[in-house]
């Protein structure tokens, strides 16, 4: 007798072996779907993360009345810097003016007209979400009323472009990622399906000896679980070798990395592919219980 | 009444919206063996799939193991299956693992627990259909009448009242199919009554049995059959 419960159990081994075997496409499938969503949710982190890079490189220049004081000029640009919109307010004294101008014409004009024509002024850049025509219209107005302030120049159309630019690549962006999540899901829906059809007599007899919809549905939502969860991990493990390479070929492409957006992507692609595999593997299921014995021919 | 198994009064029989049978009375005791023959299409099948639950009673009234046909739903039907033991081609083992994990999961889905009260079960009606050594095998290692005895262990699982059997012998042998009517014979005998669908004359004749005929849209009992 225990010799037969061992071969039974060596058995049972083997079979599973086998079963992980015929299993192994299916997880490569739910794998590589995940892979391109996440790919596609790198390069929308990337895209992001470029426009509010570029956003935040707009400058606004705040010129002072001539006879403002450093001191003056100084609280001024304390008050600009704590401002909600403000991501950086550098000070540009007069004779930093006149250092960087000079530089750029390569001739001392102090020196030649004898004065220092130029004004102190505030280099200002606003945080991203600040960065369209409407609010830096605002904000404009609201630096414009204080009264050491002479002038405030920026360049408006540049500001357009980069706005009516980034809007277009979102949606399109956008459009792009609904139709990828369309695909995943179809995608990740049919290798379950297969899964199943394959099974589908297995499941119709399940039903002959008595088996309960609940119980004979369980192992397969859990399958689809792991199945979900394996894929999840391998288009992580894939997503982590993507994002160690980019950066060799696009220099510096490292510096816009946000390692807590890809955390976040990995688990919602981790979760996506659970998601959508027990769902599938759920309906699926129900699909085959719910035939009549004729219908599965 | 009861010794009374199956008892249908009145009975019609539609797949779909196709009448197949009509005014079916049968009543059959425990421990019979009764025959249903009949030719392709005269609606044995579509008469079985109502005994088990895949076909609902919309006319007439019936009654198989104590379960009320007419009043049948389809959250009933798990458990009127665990009162049967059924015997198709059609559903053979699961292909995707051995015959004792065949067994285990009947007994695991029909609410069994304890583990080794499950062994001992497999393994009684694993040496009832003669079967003891072979448990490790996968049902595709087997012969066809091994096959089929693995589907006669799983139906007397449960300790059924009513075996249904279609066609069991059919892609079997005369010599493999003799073992698996004595086999059922002894059942009947011992464990429950036998409702056989059948086109094997020979086996009639060889392991005679109560008669009922499908045809021409009834059923009725004969005393013999006319090869």
């Amino acid at each position: 007798m225990y010799k037969f419960y061992k071969a039974v159990s060596e058995q049972e081994g083997k079979i599973r072996k086998r079963r992980k075997v015929s299993y192994l496409p299916s997880i490569i499938s739910i794998a590589l779907v995940l892979f391109m969503l996440g790919l596609f949710g790198i390069i929308l982190i990337n895209g992001n993360k470029l426009s509010q890079h570029i956003k935040e490189n707009f400058q606004l220049t705040v010129f002072f009345n001539k006879n403002v004081s450093d001191a003056d000029a100084l609280r001024i640009q304390k008050q600009i810097a704590a401002k909600e919109f403000t991501k950086d307010a550098k000070y540009v004294s007069k004779d930093e003016a006149a250092k960087e101008f000079t530089k750029e014409i390569g001739q001392d004009f102090v020196n030649f007209l004898g004065f220092n024509p130029l004004l102190p002024s505030i280099e200002l850049f606003v945080k991203s979400n600040f960065a369209t025509a409407e609010k830096v219209k605002i904000i404009e107005a609201e630096i414009r009323r204080m009264k050491e302030v002479q002038d405030i120049v920026y360049q408006k159309s540049i500001l357009e472009d980069i706005n009516e630019n980034a809007h277009i690549i979102g949606t399109i962006l956008i459009s792009i990622s609904i139709v990828f999540l369309l695909i995943a899901i179809t995608l990740i829906n049919n290798t379950i399906r297969l899964n199943l059809y394959a099974r589908r007599f297995i499941i119709k007899s399940m039903q002959m000896v008595g088996a309960t919809h609940g119980f004979i549905i369980k192992p397969f939502v859990i399958k689809s679980l792991l199945h979900g969860l394996y894929g999840g991990i391998i288009a992580c493990l894939l997503m982590t070798g993507v994002l160690y390479v980019m950066p060799l070929w696009i220099n510096q492409l490292n510096l816009l990395y946000d390692t807590t957006q890809f955390a976040l992507l990995f688990v919602v692609i981790i979760i996506a592919g659970i998601i959508f595999s027990m769902i599938s593997s759920m309906i699926s299921t129900n699909h085959y219980l719910k035939l009549k014995i004729d219908d599965l021919y | 009444m009861d010794n009374v198994v199956i008892d249908l009064t009145d009975v019609s029989v539609f797949q779909g919206h196709n009448l197949i049978l009509s005014d079916v009375n049968i009543k059959i005791n425990r421990g019979e063996f009764v025959y249903l023959i009949g030719q392709t299409g005269s609606g044995k099948s579509s008469l079985l799939k109502t005994l088990y639950g895949e076909l609902f009673l919309e006319k007439g009234t019936g009654s198989i193991a104590d379960f009320d046909l007419s009043k049948m739903t389809t959250k009933q039907v798990p458990f009127l299956r665990r009162k049967l033991g059924i015997v198709f081609q059609d559903f053979q083992l699961l292909t995707d693992r051995s015959v004792f994990d065949n067994l285990h999961f009947v007994l695991e889905a029909t609410g069994w627990k304890n583990e080794m009260d499950m062994k001992t079960r497999i393994n009684e009606v694993l040496d009832e259909v003669g079967l003891a050594t072979k448990g490790f095998k996968m049902p595709h290692e087997l012969s066809g009448g091994e096959q089929q005895r693995v589907v006669i262990a799983r139906a007397l699982l449960n300790r059924p009242e009513i075996i249904l059997a279609d066609e069991p012998t059919g892609n079997l042998d005369p010599k493999v199919s003799d073992d698996i009517m004595n086999l059922l014979h002894k059942i009947s005998k011992t464990d429950a009554s036998v409702l056989m669908a059948t086109h094997d004359y020979r086996i009639i004749q060889k392991f005679p049995g109560r008669i009922l005929q499908c045809e021409g849209n009834g059923v009725k009992e004969i005393s013999s059959i006319s090869a």
